[in-house]
């Protein structure tokens, strides 16, 4: 089961905040994901796992280049997730670049 | 999967609205042509349009206060965003994106009904999010309403009016009733922009709510601190005594602040060195307010409050909201108009470019709503030497531009995003930008 929660941007140009619960593994597990695409975050980063530019040591690039390979490691990090809609998405458009770099983190 | 705005555009198509009209800080952005009307005129513009039989839709972000509405010939929807005290209209609340079909198809039946208005408060998770329902097919027997070619003069007369509305909302409480019953989940947490806990469907002013009367059962209630106000007030007109516990649950993120690309607030407040003045604006932007400190109010509250006043004061305010009545007045502070539309005031200077405002009272070449693009500025790479001294970029940390991005310690601009307006480049210490 997916739900998706968003918050109301204070511009039009405000970072988009999106919540997405997901459920559906037998283990009881849960796990709180943060993933900073833009850079954006400024609370504390401790108690989360926390993905960003800075955690995976990439360039920030503004057609969203970098966005891949953090999609990469967020599904590395959500074992029974897997990758095969993305990397079919991204092989039906001829990204190659980019499925490349989205590879390269799923390890 | 649909987004919020595929699903009203969907839902306009499909019921023929004709008359839409969108609030210049509606977080949705709509491709529908602005009609330059403030959120107070344009409420007054919908329930005339819908009364001569135009299906009329508008998006606000808080509803205007009016105090009277009248019975209209074909519906009228008003979404807004914040919950508000003094619910005048049939109101149905909007939680969660996937009810919000179904919520848009009652109220517009509603209204067709009763002819009356009816309002659609919209909660934060609705507004930018995936429903995952689908969208029901278009009706191929809904045709565009008739428009008669004279105005129904009962419609017009206050008293009968009146106690037509009344009855009229008695039956919207009815239908309403029967569309959410049993649909009311009991829990002590009350919540609507929350991503848990319950709220109310619908309400109907006149009318005894069942759903809030249901809350009888409980001891208490847990309320998010932002919306304790409206609840308390909701409990108070139903005559409801229930402790209200005030609880504190907003999300833990904090996120930096951003600007729009050639926000004229950046230019004004950086260029004008505006360190003493108070500034008010009658712009709705909770990201000025709290960067720039700058304050709501519309120009008639500017007025007053500058009377008989020895603080610097400045308005910055849309050019469509100031009219040749208010230069009537003598008034000895800055004023700042922004170009949204095309209109000239004696007194007031219209400037060429953003980076030419001069501190006297004058026309900004453009408005939130029209941001212009001019020519783009570069960075010189070998200039750029804030973060060489281990400072933060003054460009980035006073104009707040989205533009304006960190890669290798070097300042980048993003091109795409870029207006042009220039505010970094009059601000950068080192003259890096160009």
């Amino acid at each position: 089961m997916t739900k998706i929660y968003s918050r109301k941007p204070e511009n039009p140009y405000y970072p988009l905040l999106f919540e997405i619960i997901v459920r559906g593994s037998l283990q009881q597990k849960t796990k709180n994901i943060i993933i900073d695409f833009d850079n954006v975050v400024m609370s504390d980063r401790t108690n989360e796992t926390y993905i960003s530019c800075e955690t995976l040591d990439l360039k920030l690039y503004p057609d969203g280049e970098h966005y891949w390979p953090m999609i990469g490691s967020l599904i590395s990090i959500i074992k029974d997730v897997s990758p095969a809609y993305i990397a079919g998405y991204l092989l039906s458009n001829k990204k190659n670049d980019e499925l490349l770099n989205f590879r390269n983190f799923l390890k | 999967m649909f987004t919020t705005k595929e699903i009203i555009n969907h839902f306009i198509d499909r019921f023929l609205f004709s008359v839409i009209y969108s609030g210049p800080n509606f977080p949705l952005k709509f491709d529908y042509p602005s009609n330059h009307l403030s959120e107070q005129e344009a409420i007054r513009f919908l329930i005339g349009s819908s009364m001569a039989g135009n299906k009329s839709i508008g998006f606000f972000t808080e509803l205007p206060g009016i105090n009277d509405i009248k019975t209209v010939k074909s519906a009228l929807l008003i979404l807004s965003t914040e919950l508000k005290t003094g619910i005048i209209m049939p109101t149905l609340f909007l939680k969660d994106i996937d009810n919000m079909t179904n919520i848009l198809i009652t109220a517009h039946n509603i209204s067709e009904e009763t002819k009356l208005p009816v309002n659609i408060i919209m909660s934060s998770n609705s507004l930018f999010s995936f429903s995952t329902s689908k969208i029901p097919k278009i009706h191929t027997s809904l045709k565009k309403p008739s428009l008669d070619k004279y105005l129904d003069k009962k419609n017009l007369e206050y008293k009968k009016n009146s106690d037509t509305i009344l009855k009229n909302m008695h039956q919207a409480e009815k239908t309403l009733s029967k569309k959410f019953e049993n649909k009311f989940v009991i829990s002590e947490n009350v919540g609507f922009n929350t991503l848990d806990g319950t709220f109310i469907n619908y309400l109907v002013p006149e009318t005894k709510s069942l759903e809030i009367s249901a809350l009888k059962k409980l001891d208490h209630i847990n309320v998010n601190e932002k919306e304790y106000p409206f609840v308390k007030k909701l409990l108070e007109t139903n005559n409801m005594h229930i402790e209200i516990k005030i609880v504190n649950n907003e999300s833990p993120l904090k996120i930096k602040p951003i600007l729009c690309p050639g926000c004229p607030f950046a230019n004004i407040t950086n260029l004008l060195n505006l360190e003493n003045y108070i500034i008010f604006t009658d712009i709705r932007c909770d990201t000025i307010n709290k960067v720039y400190n700058i304050f709501y109010a519309t120009f008639q509250n500017f007025l007053g409050l500058s009377n008989n006043n020895d603080n610097h004061l400045c308005f910055v305010g849309m050019l469509s909201n100031f009219t040749s009545k208010f230069n009537q007045f003598d008034n000895p502070n800055l004023i700042i108009l922004l170009k949204d539309i095309n209109m000239h005031f004696k007194g007031f200077k219209t400037t060429s470019k953003p980076y030419k405002i001069k501190n006297k009272n004058s026309i900004f070449p453009y408005s939130c709503s029209n941001i212009e693009h001019y020519k783009k500025v570069k960075i010189k790479d070998h200039l750029c030497k804030c973060l060489d001294e281990k400072t933060d970029p003054i460009c980035i940390k006073k104009t707040f531009c989205p533009a304006l991005y960190i890669v290798n310690s070097k300042v980048k601009i993003n091109r795409t995003l870029c207006t042009g307006c220039s505010v970094c480049k009059n601000i950068c210490p080192h003259g890096a930008i160009s």
